[in-house]
This record gives C-alpha cells, sequence and structure tokens, in this order.
C-alpha cells in the first residue's frame, strides 16, 4: 500500500499534538535517546545537555526520572514510533517499557528525597489522616489533570477541527505500510541548516516507515490531507456503556464503602477502600473491555495509573490500617452498642468473673456498659492466646485492645500513680482502679499472667475481650 | 473493526493485573497476611502463562500459505 506524501495517519489528538512539537528521540542516546533529541530541537550540544539532566536529576531527583519517562514514553522517535501509541497498538516495545516502567518506580521513589520537592514522610508509617490525603492529592491530582488534558485532546480531535498544523510533524506507520518521501535533497539541507531536530529526515525519509515533513516549507502541501481511507483499520475505544459502567461502579463502591463505615466494618480511611475497590472493579471492566475486541484507551490509561497508589497501598497496608486506628474516634470502633450509662450504679464485679477464675480481686469501682472515657489519640492490639509463662506489658497507647482466651490469668497494676480504667464488652462492665501504686485487679486460675502496667496517663485505657477456649 | 480473539486475550492482561492488584490491596487492608513472594510468583506465572498461551494460539489459528505447483510449458 502507498500512503500518499504528508498524510497524517488517524491517530488521538495527543499523539498528533506531541509530533507537532517537533522534537524526535535521537538515534544516538543511551535511554531512548531523549536528551539526544531535545538537545537537538534546541540546537544544543548533547554532551552538554546531559550534565545539564544529570544536574538536575541530583538536585529534584524523581521529578526529572518521572518526566524523563514521559519523554521516552510520548516523544517520537526519527521514525515517528511512540512507545505508548505503539503499546496501544498491540506492537509493544517490551524493552522501552520495563525501562520507562523502572524509571518511573525510581522516580516516584525518589521524589520525598528532592531537597525542593518534599510532599510528606514515606513511608506511611508516621503519617496522619491529612499528610496520607495529601500523598493521594498529590498522586491523584496529577494523574485527573493529565487525564483531562487527554480527553480534552482526543475529544477536540474528534471533532475533526480544521487547521491542524502539520509543520515538524513525524509520523508513524504501521508494519508492512510503504509511504513515499517527498523530501528533497535540497530541502533536506535546508532543514538541516535550521537546526531542526528531525534534520536527518532523508535518513529517516527512506526508511519503510516514516514520511517526514519537517520540510514543509518546500514540500507541496502537507497540511492539506486527500480524502482516502486511514492507513489502519480504526479500532474503537471503550466506548460510552463502558465509561458509563466505570462511573456507576465508582458510584457503587462509594455507597458500599460508606456502608460499611456506618456499620463500623471498615479498618482504614474510607478514601483508600473505596479507591481499592473501584480499582479492582476497573480491572474487571478493562478485561470485558478487552474480550469485546475495543481498545482500552481512556479506561486502560487510568488503570495503569492506578497500579501506582496500589503498589503503594498494599506495601504500607499495615501501616494504613494502624493510622486509621489511631485517629479514628472510638465511636467508630466495634464496641457492643452502650446502654444508657449511669455512673452511680456501682455494680458488685466479683459475681461475674467467681465463674471462670479461681482468685477475684477488684480493688475500684464498677458500673454496667462498654463506656470509655475521653477520646482514643492511639491504640493498640494485643493478644494473650496461648500464653505459656508470665508476660510482663507496659502499656503506651490509650486505648489498648487486649483479647485473650476466657480464664486466661489478668493483673494490672497501676505503679506510677495512674489511674485504669478496663471495659469488659461483653461482660457489659467498665472498671475504674485508683492510682495507688498497688495491683487493683487480679484474675487468676494460677496459670500464666498477662501483667498489664499502667504508668501513662496517655496510655491507661483496657478494652479485654474474652473468647472461648 | 474490532480486534481478533487473540488480541483481545492479550489485551485482558492489563485488566487481569489491575483486578489482581486491587485484590491484594483489599486482602491487606483487610488484615490479612498476603505472601509477597508467593504473590509474585503467581503473578509472574499466571502473566507468562497467558502470554505464552496467547502466543500459541496466534501461531495456530496462522494457516501456512497454500504450496503452489509450478506448471510446465508442455501442460
Amino acid at each position: 500500500m502507498t500512503t500518499p506524501p504528508g498524510t497524517p495517519p488517524h491517530e488521538a489528538g495527543l499523539f498528533s499534538a506531541i509530533r507537532g512539537w517537533g522534537i524526535t528521540r535521537g538515534e544516538r542516546g543511551v535511554f531512548g535517546g531523549v536528551v539526544d533529541g531535545v538537545a537537538h530541537r534546541v540546537g544544543l550540544a548533547t554532551a552538554a545537555a546531559r550534565v545539564i539532566v544529570v544536574i538536575a536529576a541530583i538536585f529534584l531527583n524523581g521529578v526529572v526520572l518521572l518526566a524523563y519517562a514521559a519523554a521516552w514514553a510520548f516523544l517520537p522517535d526519527k521514525r515517528g514510533a511512540i512507545i505508548i501509541q505503539n503499546f496501544g497498538r498491540g506492537m509493544p516495545n517490551v524493552g522501552a517499557l520495563i525501562g520507562i516502567g523502572l524509571l518511573t518506580l525510581m522516580g516516584f521513589g525518589g521524589l520525598d528525597n528532592g531537597l525542593t520537592y518534599h510532599v510528606g514522610d514515606f513511608p506511611l508509617s508516621h503519617a496522619g489522616p491529612w499528610r496520607i490525603l495529601i500523598i493521594l492529592f498529590a498522586v491523584s491530582v496529577p494523574v485527573v489533570i493529565v487525564g483531562g488534558v487527554i480527553w480534552l485532546i482526543v475529544a477536540l480531535s474528534r471533532r475533526g477541527r480544521p487547521g491542524h498544523d502539520n509543520t515538524h510533524t513525524v509520523w508513524a506507520a504501521m508494519p508492512g505500510q510503504t509511504t513515499t518521501t517527498p523530501v528533497s535533497p535540497a530541502a533536506d539541507a535546508n532543514a538541516a541548516d535550521a537546526g531542526v531536530a528531525d534534520t536527518n529526515a532523508a535518513d529517516a525519509g527512506v526508511a519503510d516507515a516514516a514520511t517526514d515533513t519537517s520540510s514543509a516549507t518546500t514540500s507541496a502541501s502537507p497540511t492539506t490531507a486527500p480524502a482516502h481511507p486511514s492507513p489502519w483499520p480504526r479500532i474503537p475505544g471503550p466506548g460510552g456503556g463502558f465509561y458509563l459502567a466505570t462511573f456507576a461502579w465508582g458510584l457503587l463502591a462509594a455507597a458500599a464503602v460508606v456502608m460499611a463505615r456506618r456499620n463500623g466494618e471498615l479498618a482504614v480511611y474510607p478514601g483508600i477502600a473505596w479507591f481499592a475497590t473501584f480499582a479492582t472493579g476497573l480491572g474487571v471492566l478493562l478485561i470485558f473491555v478487552s474480550l469485546s475486541g475495543r481498545k482500552l484507551g481512556f479506561l486502560g490509561f487510568v488503570g495503569i495509573m492506578a497500579l501506582i497508589p496500589l503498589t503503594g497501598i498494599i506495601a504500607n497496608a499495615d501501616d494504613l490500617r494502624d493510622s486509621y486506628a489511631r485517629h479514628e474516634p472510638l465511636s467508630a470502633v466495634d464496641l457492643r452498642p452502650e446502654r444508657p450509662h449511669r455512673p452511680h450504679d456501682v455494680v458488685e464485679p466479683a459475681r461475674q468473673f467467681t465463674g471462670d477464675y479461681s482468685r477475684v480481686v477488684f480493688n475500684g469501682s464498677c458500673s454496667p456498659g462498654a463506656q470509655v472515657h475521653g477520646e482514643s489519640t492511639s491504640s493498640a492490639y494485643i493478644s494473650g492466646q496461648g500464653l505459656s509463662q508470665d508476660e510482663l506489658i507496659e502499656l503506651t497507647s490509650k486505648t489498648t485492645y487486649v483479647t485473650v482466651t476466657t480464664g486466661t490469668s489478668i493483673t494490672v497494676d497501676t505503679p506510677g500513680g495512674t489511674p485504669a480504667h478496663v471495659v469488659w464488652p461483653d461482660r457489659n462492665l467498665s472498671c475504674d482502679f485508683p492510682a495507688d501504686g498497688t495491683t487493683n485487679l487480679i484474675l487468676s486460675n494460677g496459670g500464666p499472667r498477662m501483667i498489664l502496667v499502667v504508668d501513662r496517663d496517655e496510655a491507661n485505657v483496657i478494652v479485654v475481650t474474652e473468647v472461648a477456649p | 473493526m474490532r480486534r481478533r480473539f487473540v488480541q483481545r486475550l492479550t489485551s485482558a492482561v492489563v485488566g487481569g493485573v489491575v483486578t489482581a492488584m486491587g485484590g491484594l490491596a483489599i486482602a491487606t487492608l483487610s488484615g490479612r497476611e498476603v505472601d509477597v513472594e508467593l504473590a509474585a510468583i503467581i503473578a509472574l506465572t499466571a502473566t507468562g502463562g497467558w502470554l505464552l498461551l496467547t502466543a500459541l494460539l496466534t501461531s495456530l489459528r496462522r494457516t501456512p500459505a497454500p504450496s503452489v505447483t509450478p506448471t510446465s510449458p508442455e501442460d
């Protein structure tokens, strides 16, 4: 098949716009020829450009690596081949994709180490909810903006706006497609004198897959594409149905997360839970899009971008859970629903424990109800199941959740003048023990004991859950 | 114009990876202990196997060109 000169193939407006910049990746590059190509475009020696890039990478770290990865992925080479575009067409350049992926990972990993770009403390173990939100925004907002720009460009280009400027444009060709080259040696020489990056049009143009229209000043009329069929078959994108299904899934996922939070079943922040749920459904939708024979299009872009925060979530899942447990108010903790608190309704606790323990000592006052005083600022979780020897535990979190087998010996010491507050939600019992420096609670069966030491004002609430042996 | 069957299977890998990562995120956020090495082994095996399958299907569906016997002038 022969394509008339200067014929722009039918492609997304984003790629047409990028080709319009006239920047092509060089052929003498180290990693994809990005610096080589850009240096030629701006008329700079390649070696000097590399030095500048290295210095910029030292001071800006991840930003430069991310920009380099993006340029490698989106800039065309001398033959007009764009890595990402070819990937979408089912012609992946595996080596380049791996390199781009590695650069992207290194770029994201280096974001926090930069001297001028600092979004927060990675990992998320020390991050509070606001900082996590900021980090998520720092990742998601650029993705949304880039996605919106891409969508806008694609939408505008599909409206067939007239006046598209093909100057400096290097078009790609599909395998097997042959093109003719309108570039005369003289015109090529002129372009070379102008210092344009794609001055090697003669070299690239004689190749079987390129038509360089950079020398448009001497070519016939590169901006007027004759009416003839597209050089390769057009595969439709996901279509309105799948976009609508994605939006609907987002709403359904939000409803499910809100419901889970309402029922106190969430262990992480709702936004994170929603994102994980949404991404999973999006993956399923992408499978259906693929099986229907359509291109993944923008949905595929969103799905691949979602892999980045998903990786971070998986790697920091425990920290995210801990952070939520530390900062979420106790009202969201799954305690037995509280009954009306009657502070003066003092009960005799020993009767509740004599059936399970041989020795019961309560040096404090107890009342019915699973009441927890104050707001929990931090939480710790301890399991005493399978205790084989005495274990001394000094409480460091505001609220400590202790899970033990019914009958496990427990003592609570208050040596430092700090009162202790112990709650048994399953027994509907709350007890306050005074700060008298003694052992105020003893529940013993003669076996190994869990000795809980309350020595700090900010760590004096214990919630005990007993499970069947 | 739609993609051919094998191309559809190949591109479904992207959706499969996103689904798997999402499921893994949900599992870890739910407090399940995930053996990362085992997950990586399964993911690599599944992805490689899937692509191998599609490659085999591609080669099987590619019908060989019919052989043409040259005819002599006498015929």
